[in-house]
């Protein structure tokens, strides 16, 4: 352990001049600074994080009380405690068989089979390899069935010539048997009523675009462990027009627009800029009201209609009534946001 | 590249990532099943998307991005509803020095009543030894919410083994 209180004294000691004890933080020098602590126990032990100029209030407190230095060494010494009990798992026997395994039973059944001419050419491939090599009777040079071209061995099948194979008489060409004429009635009878049934099914059902509640749209998108799983959006492809709303929203945006597919059918439902505003974080949706079964009725942002589920989100409608708006914030206040965008405040 | 290719590639993958891997997901979820079948759906998906590695550097990363990203679409559909207590509530016996090595099943304890807001940082901060922006990039939320997080996951982990552990594993006040 004292090994450790040297790392962080001398980790310590690395720290950028200052130009002395600022008053203010001096004052906040007390371990139970909430700020301090959170700034100390991002600092991994053994790197140059107290470089990092966003924890210099943490850094000074360690150079000048000798009280913080000694909470940052016990700290220090934990987190290499925490971070070598961490790694100590045991690993099943033969994980890495059984993970091989699977990948190759995988691989095996994501490859697409191959068409059944093909299918049958390599299957009586390998026959006639086996052959050959059981027997001796296939030579290079002879022409073996797959040799054949396709169109030859279609038109052997379509003569019900049997192909040839080891022994004779073994044909794998099943005797063509002509439909009888009542068969040739009974399957038009039952494509004709297949026709009609499918026709009426398509006259009588709804034909408008699904929509959705403002609630099922908060409660489908992937907002996991405070944010948006990115992962799961791809870029927005422009299948509707998604005007950002009035005010300064242009300047909080903070990438390109992606999209969200809510009914799976494979084009985009839902625009979602990220945005940052003065300590606020959070998304902006943009959907077509067309979509939507209960817009809202305020033209406006206005935290009167704030919602929780799943971040902390209010929704609004553009005044051309044309797409729906819904800001949902993971990070900061909506009164931030508020004071800005809401008619009467700004 | 060939299917062959990719096959042979993501083979030596397992090879050097697998156990690794399996240690991550464990942490995360806290049993070994649970922890083999995030690990084998990773690997899968590693497989079925691997063009869209474009770095081949960072293989690791991107597995262990799989494995959590599984994990919390999993949490999605259980739906656990966990308090924490606020930061005030937790009582931090940092005045603690650790002279001696934690167990690592009390460690597993401590995650697994962490919240997951909390417990996904702390096992990047300690596991794969992120700094709290790398987390912060790698989560998605901004670098203050992140060291708040950390503080607060911290502060549990010290709390719970100093009482789990209390006179077993001695923790010598400083002073």
């Amino acid at each position: 352990m004292s090994g450790a209180r040297e790392d962080a004294q001398q980790q310590s000691r690395q720290q950028p001049t200052t130009d002395g004890p600022d008053p203010q933080s001096l004052m906040n020098n007390s371990p139970h600074n909430p700020t301090l602590r959170e700034q100390l126990d991002a600092m991994r032990p053994d790197t140059d994080d107290l470089r990092d100029p966003d924890v210099q209030e943490a850094a000074r407190a360690i150079v000048e009380s000798e009280e913080w230095r000694s909470v940052f060494n016990r700290q220090q010494a934990f987190d290499r405690e925490v971070s070598n009990a961490m790694q100590d798992v045991d690993v099943p026997n033969n994980l890495q068989a059984r993970l091989q395994n699977a990948l190759s039973t995988d691989s095996d059944a994501s490859n697409p089979p191959p068409s059944p001419l093909e299918g049958e050419g390599q299957l009586r491939k390998r026959s006639a390899e086996k052959q050959g090599e059981g027997a001796g009777r296939v030579s290079k040079s002879e022409p073996t069935p797959t040799s054949l071209p396709l169109t030859l061995i279609s038109r052997l099948r379509s003569k019900s010539v049997p192909l040839p194979q080891g022994e004779r008489g073994t044909a794998v060409t099943p005797p063509l048997v002509r439909p009888s004429r009542r068969t040739w009635t009974r399957t038009i009878i039952a494509a004709s009523a297949m026709f009609l049934v499918a026709g009426l099914g398509w006259l009588f059902l709804p034909h408008g675009v699904t929509t959705f509640a403002l609630d099922e749209v908060r409660q489908s998108l992937p907002f996991e462990n405070g944010g948006l799983d990115s992962t799961s959006l791809t870029n927005f492809d422009g299948s509707f027009d998604a005007p950002l709303p009035s005010g300064p929203w242009s300047e909080w945006l903070q990438s390109e627009a992606a999209g969200l597919d809510l009914d799976g059918n494979g084009t985009h439902d839902a625009a979602i800029y990220e945005f940052a505003y003065r300590g606020t974080h959070g998304y902006l949706l943009v959907l077509p009201v067309s979509r939507i079964s209960d817009p809202p009725a305020r033209t406006f942002f206005n935290t009167a209609t704030i919602s929780y589920t799943p971040a902390t989100n209010v929704a609004w409608i553009a005044p051309t009534e044309k797409v729906v708006y819904l800001c949902l914030l993971d990070h900061g206040q909506l009164d931030t946001l508020s004071r800005v965008l809401t008619p009467a405040a700004a | 590249m060939t299917d062959g290719d990719r096959a042979r590639i993501v083979g030596e993958w397992v090879e050097e990532h697998a156990s690794l891997v399996y240690r991550f997901a464990y942490r995360l979820c806290g049993s070994a099943a649970d922890a083999e079948d995030l690990v084998q759906q990773a690997f899968l998906t590693a497989q079925r998307k691997f063009d869209q590695l474009r770095d081949g550097e960072k293989v690791r990363p991107w597995l262990l991005t799989i494995v959590r990203n599984n994990y919390l679409k999993s949490l999605r559909h259980t739906k656990r509803f966990v308090t924490f207590e606020s930061h005030d509530g937790i009582v931090d016996p940092s005045h603690e020095h650790w002279d001696r090595p934690i167990d690592s099943e009390e460690l597993q304890t401590a995650l697994n009543q962490m919240p997951e807001e909390f417990r996904t940082p702390v096992i990047l901060f300690y596991f794969e030894e992120m700094s709290y922006k790398d987390i912060a990039t790698h989560l998605g939320i901004p670098a203050g919410t992140v060291m708040s997080r950390l503080s607060r996951g911290k502060a549990y982990l010290r709390q719970h083994l100093v009482a789990r552990l209390g006179e077993d594993v001695p923790v010598s006040a400083d002073h």
